[in-house]
């Protein structure tokens, strides 16, 4: 029941009432009849001017109060835009004009409130899902949204980093190849007519930089840009939150890839022998050794003692370490199953001055203890190989000396002085040639020369060494030529005939074969000899080794020459082998590159500039380079595809497409071409840029020739 | 007066050239060019002293030394080496070598050595 049909019902029963009364009257005597008529036209007068009241009472004020009344109810349900329409005069009307008056005064402020608090959501619900974000791609693209919402630009770019180095993050509404991949803040642009270019600035510092167009063009409506500058700053905050997480995250991650990539096992232990940190090569030795993973400090020491070839004094070494914040120490141990040594380094680990537990390093130094052993072994060899001539020199000179001696016998002795000092002599020699190949600085002098009429001399040299033995030579009528030291591989194919001659003491065919196969020139030497036992087989070529085992020095040598015949081989690029069957006879054989496989030796060179200047003069001079100009990027793409080359020289300012930058980074990205050293020649201000891009060297322009030649060849040399 | 014997096993020519040369004609000298040769060749004909080489190929003198001694074998033993290093001396002496004698030595050393032993 509401207000309004109370009212009427009310209005009803005193109508009701009137009729009754009216009716009544109707039926009293005629005698009083006039009486009752006046009576009863004054009841009807009454009864009209009541219904009048009440009619006016109604249209007046009850009716608008009504209104008032239903107005106030909307209003206060929320219907801001609620009034009351203002019929009555009087202060009724007042009332209402009152109203309505402060309804709009209301709606005014409440809606001004409520786009206000809209705002504030909005920004709210933003910066949570922002500072949420880790990801400053992701966060990016979730800023970029919500600032071309707020402005209505279509067209927008965000860009992250410091304002010298800013690099695309996001980007809507517009091709990524219309817009830099990295920029300087100064550089990056839409390329719109009334584009917004919003610096992303925390703490003073630029983060990075937001870009809005309209896709049509035209400026963006102040207001919104307003809104968006406010938006500028909570973006920033999180942008550089971003950012130093991700490099926070970078640098995480590189200590974990660094610990992990090094071939030495480390591990950190608290004060407690509690582990802090390890890496992938501790686990893994610590697999390999056997060493099962205990969980206390105390077991884990005494399982890892009990692999080492004397426990007691590892544990006792490690154990005297523990709580000890000052020394520094190394363990060597080898490992009693496998015979492989480490070196166990440790020392104090210290946060801010306090000592908190030790970094133990474990280094394995089997290669380095194997090669020591060789190395004493090799020098008790050679201090054998040189004192046994050195006995018979001085022990027959002594005797020479001493003794009465009749000619013959003087005679005699002096030739074996004379030829033990020959040996002393050879072995010296060799042994020094060896260290010097060894060593890597053996210095060869290179020269085109043909194999063939080197085996030709050397075989006429040997053929009078021996007359029980037939030197024959086979070598097709082709070029034979190679680019090496003839001095080298006369004592090479020298050494081959020597040997096919000794181990044939009992005479026989010795056939020298030069043929060229594919890229190589092949030397071979075969004999009909005793043959190499397939025991011995894999020891040839070891210094001092010698095929039989007793006697050998009646078949002379110093034990040198396969070791050095390989080395001097090897040093040339070429590689040596050999067949062989015990009492049959063996051929040895050795390969060079042929001249013709090796090019004209020049290390080759792109060279991209999209203006000759001169630099592949210079580089073709004085770099000794061979070198193939492009002048744009597809080109040069081109040219290092069809040869990948030792080195390409970059000028970055090349004309788009693919510019010089573009060359860069993708050269970058391609597995055949990310080895290649690539040199850029770049304005000055460009030199962070290529270097970021992954230049291995950067020469500044005006280029300075010195510096340019000093990159290549420091590149070359790599 | 029958010559006393020395074996000389080395298997370097010039070595046993060398005792050959300095020991005759006061006494009689046989070669051997490695331990086998030497083990057959004392079975054969027992020497009065062994001028025995340290490092051969095959097998070594302080292999063919400790066999010697193993079978009772008692005669003076002279180990020829030319390394000179210490550790080598007490190895030779572990293995039952009465001296040692490092090359290059001296003839007049040799002779010397020998007569001692052979005294």
């Amino acid at each position: 029941v509401n207000w309004g049909s109370a009212q009427r019902s009310a209005a009803g029963s005193v109508l009701l009432a009137l009729v009754v009364a009216a009716g009544f009257g109707g039926l009293i005597a005629a005698a009083a009849q006039r009486a009752y008529w006046l009576a009863g036209v004054a009841g009807g007068i009454a009864l009209l001017l009541v219904l009048a009241f009440a009619w006016l009472l109604r249209r007046r004020v009850v009716h608008p109060l009504r209104e008032l009344a239903r107005s106030a109810q909307r209003f206060g349900r929320g219907e801001l835009s609620a009034r009351v329409d203002v019929g009555a005069e009087g202060e009724v009307g007042e009332l209402g004009a009152a109203f309505n008056e402060m309804a709009a005064s209301l709606e005014g402020a409440l809606r001004e409130l409520m786009a206000e608090q809209d705002r504030i959501e909005r920004l709210f619900r933003f910066s949570e899902r922002i500072s949420a974000e880790t990801d400053v791609e992701e966060l990016a693209i979730a800023a970029l949204d919500e600032l071309a919402d707020l402005t209505g630009a279509s067209v927008g770019a965000l860009y992250a980093g410091d304002g010298e180095d800013l690099w695309l993050a996001a980007h809507r509404g517009v091709g990524e190849h219309e817009l830099r991949p990295f920029a300087h803040s100064e550089q990056v642009a839409l390329g719109r007519p009334g584009e917004l270019v919003l610096p992303l600035r925390h703490g003073g510092r630029l983060v990075g930089v937001a870009l809005l167009a309209r896709a049509a063009g035209g400026s963006l409506d102040p207001e919104s840009v307003a809104a968006a500058e406010r938006l500028a700053g909570t973006v920033a905050t999180a942008l550089a939150n971003d950012l130093a997480y991700r490099e926070a995250r970078r640098v995480a991650d590189i200590n974990q890839i660094v610990l992990d990539s090094t071939r030495d096992g480390i591990v950190m232990l608290d004060r407690e022998g509690r582990r802090v940190l390890i890496n992938a090569a501790y686990e893994r030795l610590m697999e390999e050794l056997g060493v099962p993973d205990d969980p206390s400090y105390s077991e884990r020491l005494a399982s890892f003692a009990a692999v080492t070839t004397e426990p007691a004094a590892f544990q006792a070494a490690i154990q005297a370490l523990v709580g000890d914040s000052e020394v520094e120490a190394v363990s060597e141990f080898t490992a009693a199953a496998s015979g492989r040594s480490f070196q166990l380094f440790s020392s104090p680990a210290r946060e801010n001055g306090a000592y908190v537990g030790r970094v133990y390093v474990l280094h394995e130094v089997t290669r380095e203890r194997e090669s020591d052993r060789l190395k004493s072994e090799l020098l008790a060899t050679v201090s054998h190989e040189l004192r046994t001539p050195l006995a018979g020199i001085l022990g027959f000179a002594e005797l020479l000396q001493r003794r009465e001696l009749d000619p013959a016998t003087r005679g005699a002795y002096l030739e074996t002085v004379h030829r033990e000092a020959q040996r002393l002599t050879r072995l010296i020699n060799d042994f020094l040639d060896l260290q010097r190949i060894e060593e890597g600085a053996l210095s060869l002098a290179l020269e085109p020369l043909h194999l063939r009429e080197v085996m030709a001399e050397q075989i006429e040299l040997h053929a009078r060494e021996s007359r029980e033995h037939a030197l024959e030579l086979v070598a097709p009528d082709e070029p034979t030529e190679v680019l090496a030291d003839p001095a080298r591989v006369a004592q090479v194919i020298g050494n081959l005939l020597s040997n096919a001659i000794k181990y044939a003491p009992a005479g026989g065919p010795v056939r020298a074969t030069v043929e060229t196969r594919d890229d190589v020139v092949r030397v071979s030497v075969r004999d009909e000899g005793i043959g190499i036992a397939e025991a011995d087989q894999p020891r040839i070529f070891e210094k001092f080794f010698r095929v039989d085992s007793s006697d050998t020095r009646e078949i002379g040598g110093t034990g040198l020459g396969l070791a050095l015949s390989r080395e001097i081989v090897e040093a040339h690029g070429g590689r040596m082998g050999f067949e062989s069957t015990l009492g049959v006879g063996s051929t040895f054989w050795f390969e060079l590159p042929s001249l013709a496989s090796l090019g004209d030796g020049r290390p080759r060179a792109v060279l991209v500039e999209s203006r000759e200047s001169g630099l592949a003069e210079l580089l073709e001079e004085q770099a000794g380079l061979r070198v193939d100009s492009a002048a744009s990027g597809p080109e040069a793409l081109r040219r290092i595809a069809a040869d990948p080359p030792a080195l390409i020289c970059l000028d970055v300012a090349l004309p788009a497409p693919l510019d010089g930058w573009e060359l860069l980074a993708h050269l970058q990205t391609r597995p055949e071409t990310a080895t290649t050293p690539v040199v850029a020649i770049t304005a000055p201000s460009g030199a962070r840029r290529a270097a970021a891009l992954g230049a291995a060297s950067v020469v500044a322009k005006p280029v300075e020739r010195t510096e340019l030649l000093a990159a290549v060849q420091r590149l070359l040399k790599r | 007066v029958t010559r006393r014997t020395v074996l000389v096993c080395d298997n370097e020519t010039v070595l046993r050239a060398l005792v050959r040369a300095t020991l005759e004609p006061g006494y009689e000298v046989l070669e051997a060019r490695d331990g086998d040769e030497a083990l057959a060749l004392m079975a054969e004909r027992p020497p009065d002293l062994l001028l025995l080489d340290m490092m051969m190929p095959g097998r070594t003198g302080l292999d063919v030394l400790a066999e010697l001694r193993a079978a009772g074998e008692t005669l003076p033993v002279v180990m020829v080496t030319a390394r000179a290093q210490a550790a080598d001396r007490v190895r030779a002496a572990d293995a039952g070598a009465d001296r040692f004698l490092s090359k290059p030595f001296s003839p007049a050393e040799l002779e010397a050595l020998v007569a001692d032993l052979l005294a």
